[in-house]
């Protein structure tokens, strides 16, 4: 895996996060000390049922917001409390998240979904009525990109299929030119073929800069795509390390299947 | 007495069980696997909650795939979910009753077994389930699952989520459930431990695919880390 | 040939006046499309905002002998900033709450104007206010082909927005706000935003009603108005730009300008049984075509015409 050609002075764009706790009724769900997410291109985060690992997402995307504790987004020499911030913002900054539960804009088309991913704030103006032209000049060819790499049963119209929606979801997510992307099981319910084109997809991104943070169920995917593994077990990160050290480890095993069969 | 085979289903067009076959008899079935096998799924699948995409279940000599819902709990299939498994504004007492709506035959005794079977229940039985803990609504959605008469229990992950005293002292009522009420129960979990101690046999589950099954005490730790991908 | 003139307009009065609602209620329709149709917003208080622009222009012309335009700039103001605040009270909200809250916004601007007697003069009125202009016996129509156009210019701007990012952002954010805002897109801000610009616009149509009616009563904005726009919008098709003109016409245009002129119905029908008669018809009508057409006569919108038109836009 090659590291990015350094679009960022400081090398990749990081999430530190210290302290982050977060409960539903009396029980903690993420409990995590000290973690920096980002530091190497392609990072696995796994872990048995209810490790808490979709809620670490959903906390650092502030889609539901921590009891305690910070997440910082560091890139070159900036820093920035996303933990204060609203979701948009954080998006704006170039930390971006796919959707678990497939998502779609019921009234949107393949190319308007898109496009409004690509668009800008200054192209969406209420006056300026104009516009989709210069979107269209601006974006279409991108777009058009990876509707060749990616095939859709009726790129003019709608996406039909969930696998659809999920590419869809995807796309867009790329369109946003992210610089941490986070990956909640981008290839469930996707085809061999197709999950071998978004990795391939993912890894050319990767190659250009873009950090991944992915969680996956198919744990051949963590193995073969990530460069470091985060291991969670009841809300915190226990450990870390290359794919084959955590693979191998006794802990892994044990928090998996349980404690006889290390 | 319970048959599955060839059975495909999932959610939109995604395939989440891609064409399982297996059988359980009077016995405590453990269904293994990591997230996103397909656990919860295929026991939405066979209470008929989710419709089969191909395949068929069998259930005591009658084909149960493609019936509604309340009638297969009827015939005495008891789902015990993972969550939302009680009516939170009911009391204990009235959950338990709605259980037994389903089901023929004197409520009254039954209501008193389930009280046996779980102690703790007896002092809550006035109060709103939603204001229970996590480990007093599983049994409540245990018992409520018991008053219909069930003759195959479906428990999804019954500990996920519960403290380690609790998860012991569940897994013991399992087996007491099986033996003293003749129940055949089908029990999912991911920590293979636990489950294999109570189950007679065990299917390893992955990505909706039966990797093995086998006796309980014959499986190995390689199979399941097969299974798992670890 | 002039007899068929006489027959379709002898009575010009009447038929001016009942163009002049329709009109109204095609430029309302047109806002209420852009917000409820495009953006997801159920406004229940149509009524409100334009009111509040119809006794802002009044209250300037009247007591304060303000001229037209600045009567008119104050009237569209009024209504803007009513939907700012209105927009911002609902952003967070769910679509009951949405229809709780804008209700709530018509009614407490209509109870303001029954109480507030010494600026508005409460159930007695506030009168009078004349056209800006005067020609004559052509002023009436003149006024009417000034609502012609800016009604136009709503049909056209609306039409417009389908076809540009800022549609498209509405619609986004009317369909799923949480996939907008992990988009980067700020949704509070866009709703609030198209609240207090269409607000405007139906506070300006306000101001416009003002020189029809010459006098205002508090009666003039009651839940009807709203009622009258969303029954045409729904029916018509509340995603489409023309869908309020198309219920507008087979409501409004049928049954209050076409037959009251046109069939001679006998005096006391037309004063008793009428009304009642129209209201039960509109509501079989807008039940019939939710049940078998639940986006209206015109149907939803046609998106994917617009991705065959993007190589030449």
């Amino acid at each position: 895996m090659s590291e990015g050609n350094g679009s960022t002075p400081g090398g990749r764009a990081t999430i530190r996060i210290s302290g982050l706790t977060k409960s539903f009724g009396d029980q903690t769900v993420v409990n995590i000390d000290k973690l920096v997410l980002g530091a190497k291109p392609v990072e696995g985060l796994i872990g048995p049922n209810g490790a808490g690992k979709t809620t670490l997402m959903r906390l650092i995307m502030r889609s539901t917001h921590a009891d305690t504790g910070a997440v910082v987004l560091e890139d070159g020499s900036s820093e920035v409390m996303l933990s204060k911030l609203a979701p948009h913002r954080i998006a704006s900054l170039g930390v971006v998240k796919t959707n678990q539960v497939t998502q779609d804009f019921a009234g949107l088309t393949i190319w308007d979904s898109l496009l409004l991913a690509a668009a800008q704030r200054r192209d969406e103006r209420p006056h300026r009525i104009y516009r989709e032209r210069h979107v269209v000049e601006t974006y279409g060819e991108e777009i058009q990109g990876y509707l060749d790499v990616f095939e859709f049963s009726e790129p003019g119209g709608f996406a039909h299929s969930a696998g659809e929606k999920k590419l869809l979801d995807l796309i867009r997510c790329l369109l946003l030119e992210p610089k941490i992307l986070l990956l909640d099981e981008p290839t469930a319910g996707l085809s061999e073929e197709v999950t071998t084109q978004v990795i391939k997809m993912l890894r050319t991104k990767v190659a250009e800069g873009m950090s991944v943070i992915i969680v996956e169920h198919d744990l051949d995917v963590i193995w073969g795509f990530s460069d470091i593994v985060h291991f969670m077990a009841e809300g915190d990160v226990i450990l870390e390390g290359d794919p084959d050290y955590i693979r191998a480890h006794s802990t892994v095993v044990e928090k998996y299947l349980g404690s006889g069969h290390v | 007495m319970f048959e599955a085979s060839g059975v495909w289903c999932g959610y939109d067009d995604i395939d989440v069980i891609k064409g399982l076959d297996f059988s359980v008899g009077e016995e405590v079935f453990a269904i293994l696997g990591a997230n996103g096998a397909g656990k919860t799924t295929l026991l939405s699948a066979i209470a008929g909650l989710l419709p089969l995409t191909a395949g068929r279940i069998r259930f005591g000599g009658q084909t149960i795939s493609g019936i509604a819902p309340w009638r297969i709990a009827a015939l005495g299939i008891g789902l015990v979910p993972q969550e939302r498994g009680v009516f939170p504004d009911l009391t204990v007492m009235d959950n338990l009753r709605v259980g037994g709506l389903v089901a023929k035959g004197a409520r009254g005794d039954r209501i008193d077994e389930i009280m046996e079977l779980f102690p703790a229940l007896a002092d809550l039985r006035n109060q709103r389930a939603g204001t229970l803990s996590g480990g007093e609504t599983k049994m409540v959605a245990a018992g409520r699952a018991l008053m219909q008469d069930a003759k195959l229990l479906l428990m999804d992950e019954p500990t996920a989520g519960l403290s380690p005293l609790y998860v012991e002292n569940f897994f013991d009522r399992i087996r007491e459930i099986h033996e003293t009420k003749q129940v055949a129960i089908i029990i999912t979990e991911q920590n293979a431990t636990k489950a294999l101690e109570v189950a007679d046999r065990a299917m390893v589950l992955s990505l909706g695919e039966a990797m093995t099954i086998v006796d309980a005490e014959d499986l190995t730790t390689d199979q399941l880390r097969k299974g798992y991908k670890i | 040939m002039s007899a068929v003139w006489d027959y379709l307009f002898g009575s010009p009065a009447f038929l001016i006046f009942g163009t002049y609602t329709l009109m109204m209620i095609v430029g309302l329709g047109i806002l209420l499309h852009l917000q409820l149709g495009v953006t997801g917003i159920g406004n229940f208080g149509v009524a409100g905002f334009w009111g509040a622009g119809l006794y802002t222009f009044g209250i300037m012309q009247v007591t304060y002998d303000v001229g037209f335009w600045l009567a008119l700039l104050a009237a569209t103001a009024a209504g803007g900033v009513l939907g700012l605040i209105t927009g911002w009270v609902i952003a967070d909200l769910d679509d009951d709450g949405v229809l709780a809250a804008t209700l709530a916004v018509a009614t407490i601007v209509l109870l303001a104007i029954e109480s507030e007697k010494d600026i508005t003069g409460g159930r007695v009125g506030l009168g009078t206010i004349d056209f800006p202009f005067d020609i004559g016996d052509r002023t009436d129509l003149a006024w009417l082909a000034i609502l012609f156009g800016v009604t136009g210019v709503l049909l056209w701007y609306a039409r417009r927005v389908h076809r540009s990012p800022y549609g498209r952002l509405l619609i986004a954010t009317g369909t799923n706000e949480p996939l907008a805002r992990s988009l980067r897109k700020p949704v509070k801000r866009t709703k609030v935003g198209v609240m207090a610009l269409t607000s405007a616009g139906m506070g300006a149509l306000g101001g416009l009603y003002g020189p029809i009616v010459h006098f205002l009563f508090p009666t003039q904005l009651t839940v009807a108005i709203t009622v009258s726009v969303i029954t045409a919008l729904v029916l018509g098709g509340q995603q489409r730009p023309l869908g309020a003109f198309v219920g507008a016409v087979l409501t409004v245009g049928l049954f209050d300008i076409a037959i009251k002129l046109y069939v001679p119905l006998p005096k006391d029908l037309l004063e008793h049984a009428f009304p009642v008669t129209k209201q039960i018809i509109f509501g079989a009508l807008l039940i019939f075509v939710l049940l078998f057409r639940p986006l209206g006569i015109l149907g939803g919108m046609r998106r994917e015409r617009h991705v065959k038109g993007l190589s030449r836009v």
